[in-house]
């Protein structure tokens, strides 16, 4: 039996993988809106900074 | 770390002129927290102005789910990192509000409440950290559509371009000179790899070319469609009779670069006609209408034939109604395009979209909805958009003929060749088909068009129809509106008599003006501030439609302005015990860029011309400064006039920016509002300027040059590298393999020529 006989269905797989990963992140809306988590993350918590 | 540079101390933006250390509030208030250790302090806000959010016919308008505990604010001014941050602590300043979203390119805010929460208190809380909150109807928010049209776009490009990548490594051994049972085996497995293409991600291309059919057009889907069917029938025969000569991977790669390229022409445009349009287009409709003889705050769509309303200062009237009191001040620019406001007696029509001035107003409603002024206009200009979307310009034109010619060579190829051997006939045409690939129009022409809308939004003009671009640079006639769009649009002072007033003139003249809502006192304040003077006056009342009076320092002062309807200027006196101490004048200035830009655009070639509502005296004043010829300058029109007028230069491109241009730029060629505009003008227009004045359509001219370079150049590529390929594969040279190369080079260059552009 040859490897590659293994492999092609893994590659399939792997890739049918990630195309479900990336259809799952696009129904759950992660691709709405790429600009606001851009500043988002930018922001300081008050709470969470340590005290001068 | 020492702050040299001057910028926003919390978020960095650079600040404008008036500003000292923050770019707005938000930037202050987190700064301060974050600085100075202190806690939030939001105070009581003013919940009263918005508690009309609480009722339940408001509810039914506004929110966005099924249990009323959602909504979505328009929060303008949002414009930066600490907006975004303070926005989403809303949770943390009421224990009412469960969630809070904010959306920056759109500037919105989702709000979510409990049991506790009230709307009302939602868009104080907004209004009170620095955002004028309008609430978004459910009816009119597109973002959910768009949201899930988009989303499932991109999962059929995501499909696509993992089996096009898939397939591409699967030929790789083919074309490396593969043999055998392994040879079957991959190219069926780039068949299988193919369907999910073929049945999934292909459909927008079935339903553009079956609904260009239905309405007996031809559209750019139909050639990918025939492209895409015969070459897999042909590459699938090829398959079941064992010849190797199969184009699955062409076909994957083609078509998930033209899905690619359209999605990212549609996300521009959506994206920057979004910010544009939002803040004219949801202002809030309430009004307050007497019920069982109490005003109650009703939405206007529910508003009905025969109810008594009545209108604030400063508000716009929902419908046509009649005057239902003594007297009533109207400013009617959005028809007639006159800049000063109307006095209107007992029992007088006014419109929809008229702006009611001075004391509030009463009417009974005689018309609602579709059936005022404005909505027959509103339908008129929907009509228009529509015929508009289906002409058809050059780029299509040259796309369809290219596409004939094509399918005819193959068509009387095979009639020709059949005679000597079927099966090569119908192999070598299919391959022209394949090889002559359409790229230049499918995915070059809207990817040149994509960038061209992106560099004209970078310079603030928001393009809603990319054709535009192209009918821009062949398009000689210009119809300029006056009031608002060369001109400020609104009064200034230009002169006095004295020529130096005294300071306490000048604060006796504020104070005496502070509470109006008339033209000439916006003009007083913005000549010299608007900070209350501290004089005090006694029995200020209104001279109804000529000015003020009060006594001050126990002499009677009056400001009064004569009504001279037919000049250039406006002239207001102010009186002291009767004696005329001073009279300044008022006019409505051209903007200082205009004279320049006429003068370029008149050496462009473009013949302009100027259509005003306004009266002969005015619109001659300001066409001779700004450089418009007397003969073209017309006074007086109506929106019906404007209209005729751009049909009979058909084409032409209008600029305006009231309702009363709407019809004409309906009708225009190229419709373009004009920042300052008002929702009609907006929707029928195909070009929005955020940057006031005409000035942009310089910029606009140069980008539809450039760009409409960039399409014809890809149509010649196309042209040439379709005559070499398409001859070359009906003489029978091209094989696979160099089919193969040959595609993905042509299509890399077309990508390559149409991002690159005009470099200008």
């Amino acid at each position: 039996m040859n490897v590659i006989e293994l492999m092609i269905p893994m590659a399939l797989l792997l890739g049918a993988g990630f195309v479900g990963a990336f259809i799952w992140a696009a129904k759950r809306g992660q691709f709405d809106d790429l600009e606001t988590p851009a500043h988002r993350m930018l922001a300081d918590e008050p709470n969470e900074r340590k005290p001068q | 770390m020492a702050q040299s540079v001057a910028g926003c101390l919390q978020c960095g933006l650079s600040l404008d002129s008036q500003q000292k250390e923050f770019c707005c509030d938000a930037c202050s208030l987190l700064y301060k927290v974050l600085n100075e250790q202190k806690e939030f302090q939001i105070a009581n806000p003013q919940i009263q102005p918005f508690s009309f959010l609480d009722q339940d016919e408001f509810k039914d308008l506004y929110c966005l789910d099924v249990e009323q505990k959602t909504m979505r604010f328009f929060a303008k001014g949002m414009h930066c990192t600490s907006c975004v941050h303070l926005v989403e602590k809303l949770p943390e300043f009421d224990e009412g509000i469960t969630e809070s979203i904010a959306n920056f390119p759109n500037s919105t805010v989702t709000v979510k409440i409990n049991g506790l929460g009230r709307f009302s208190r939602v868009a104080a809380l907004l209004k009170e950290i620095g955002y004028e909150p309008i609430p978004i109807e459910k009816s009119a928010d597109s973002t959910n559509y768009l949201q899930q049209e988009n989303r499932k776009l991109l999962i059929k490009i995501a499909v696509a371009g993992a089996c096009a990548a898939n397939i591409m490594l699967f030929v790789i051994p083919v074309y490396a000179g593969l043999t055998g049972t392994y040879l079957t085996v991959f190219l069926w497995l780039t068949m299988i790899l193919f369907l999910p293409i073929l049945f999934y991600s292909a459909t927008p291309f079935y339903l553009g070319a079956w609904s260009a059919l239905k309405s007996r057009s031809l559209s750019i889907d139909l050639p990918i469609v025939v492209a895409m069917l015969s070459g897999f029938s042909l590459s699938l025969y090829n398959l079941l009779i064992g010849s190797s000569e199969v184009y699955f991977d062409s076909l994957a790669s083609f078509l998930f670069l033209i899905l690619g390229t359209r999605f990212l022409l549609k996300r521009y445009q959506q994206k920057h006609l979004f910010i544009g349009s939002l803040g004219n287009l949801f202002a809030v409709e309430k009004v307050w209408a007497l019920i069982e003889n109490q005003w109650i705050l009703r939405p206007s769509s529910q508003i009905k034939l025969g109810d008594i309303i009545k209108i604030k200062s400063g508000d716009k009237l929902p419908c046509d109604g009649t005057i239902a009191t003594h007297e009533a001040y109207l400013d009617l620019s959005l028809f007639s395009g006159e800049s000063l406001p109307r006095k209107l007696g007992a029992g007088q029509t006014v419109y929809a979209g008229s702006k009611v001035v001075g004391d509030e107003a009463i009417l009974n409603v005689t018309a609602i909805g579709s059936q005022t002024r404005l909505g027959s206009m509103l339908s008129n200009i929907e009509l228009m958009s529509v015929k508009k979307s289906r002409l058809v310009n050059f780029t299509d034109r040259a796309s369809q003929v290219l596409l004939l010619v094509v399918f005819g060579i193959a068509g009387v190829f095979f009639i020709f060749h059949a005679q000597t051997s079927v099966v090569e006939a119908f192999n070598r045409s299919l391959a022209l088909l394949i090889v002559a690939c359409p790229c230049a129009m499918a995915f070059g022409t809207p990817l040149a068009f994509g960038v061209g809308v992106r560099r004209a939004s970078e310079a603030g003009i928001y393009i809603k129809n990319a054709n535009i671009l192209e009918k821009l640079t062949q398009v000689k006639n210009l119809v300029l509106d006056k009031t608002g769009t060369i001109t400020l649009g609104q009064l200034k002072l230009i002169s006095s008599v004295p020529a130096k007033i005294p300071q306490e003139t000048v604060d006796l003249l504020l104070a005496l003006e502070w509470n109006s809502d008339h033209p000439i006192a916006h003009a007083l304040r913005n000549e010299w501030g608007a900070k209350q003077p501290s004089l005090s006056l006694q029995n200020i009342c209104e001279i109804s439609g000529q000015g003020v009076k009060a006594v001050y320092n126990e002499r009677e002062v009056a400001f009064v302005g004569e009504t001279q309807a037919h000049a250039a200027e406006i002239v207001s006196s102010l009186f002291i015990d009767g004696k005329k101490i001073l009279e300044l004048h008022f006019a409505d200035e051209i903007r200082p860029d205009t004279l320049m830009t006429v003068h370029q655009l008149k050496k462009m070639g473009y013949e302009i011309w100027l259509s005003s509502g306004d009266h002969a005296l005015s619109v001659k004043k300001v066409a001779q400064q700004s450089g418009i010829d007397a003969n073209k300058a017309l006074a007086s029109q109506s929106p019906e006039d404007k209209l005729q007028l751009v049909s009979r230069l058909n084409p032409a491109i209008m600029l305006g920016d009231g309702a009363n241009d709407s019809l004409a730029l309906g009708q225009s060629s190229v419709g373009i509002a004009v920042k300052g505009g008002m929702d009609l003008s907006l929707k029928a227009s195909d070009v929005y300027f955020s940057k006031q004045g005409i000035s942009s359509l310089l910029k606009l001219i140069k980008i539809s040059h450039s760009t409409v370079k960039t399409v014809k150049r890809n149509l010649w590529i196309a042209l040439v590298y379709n005559l070499i390929a398409g001859v070359a594969s009906l003489m029978g040279y091209v094989d696979p393999l160099i089919a193969a190369v040959l595609m993905p080079i042509s299509s890399a260059f077309i990508v390559v020529s149409s991002i690159q552009g005009e470099n200008t």
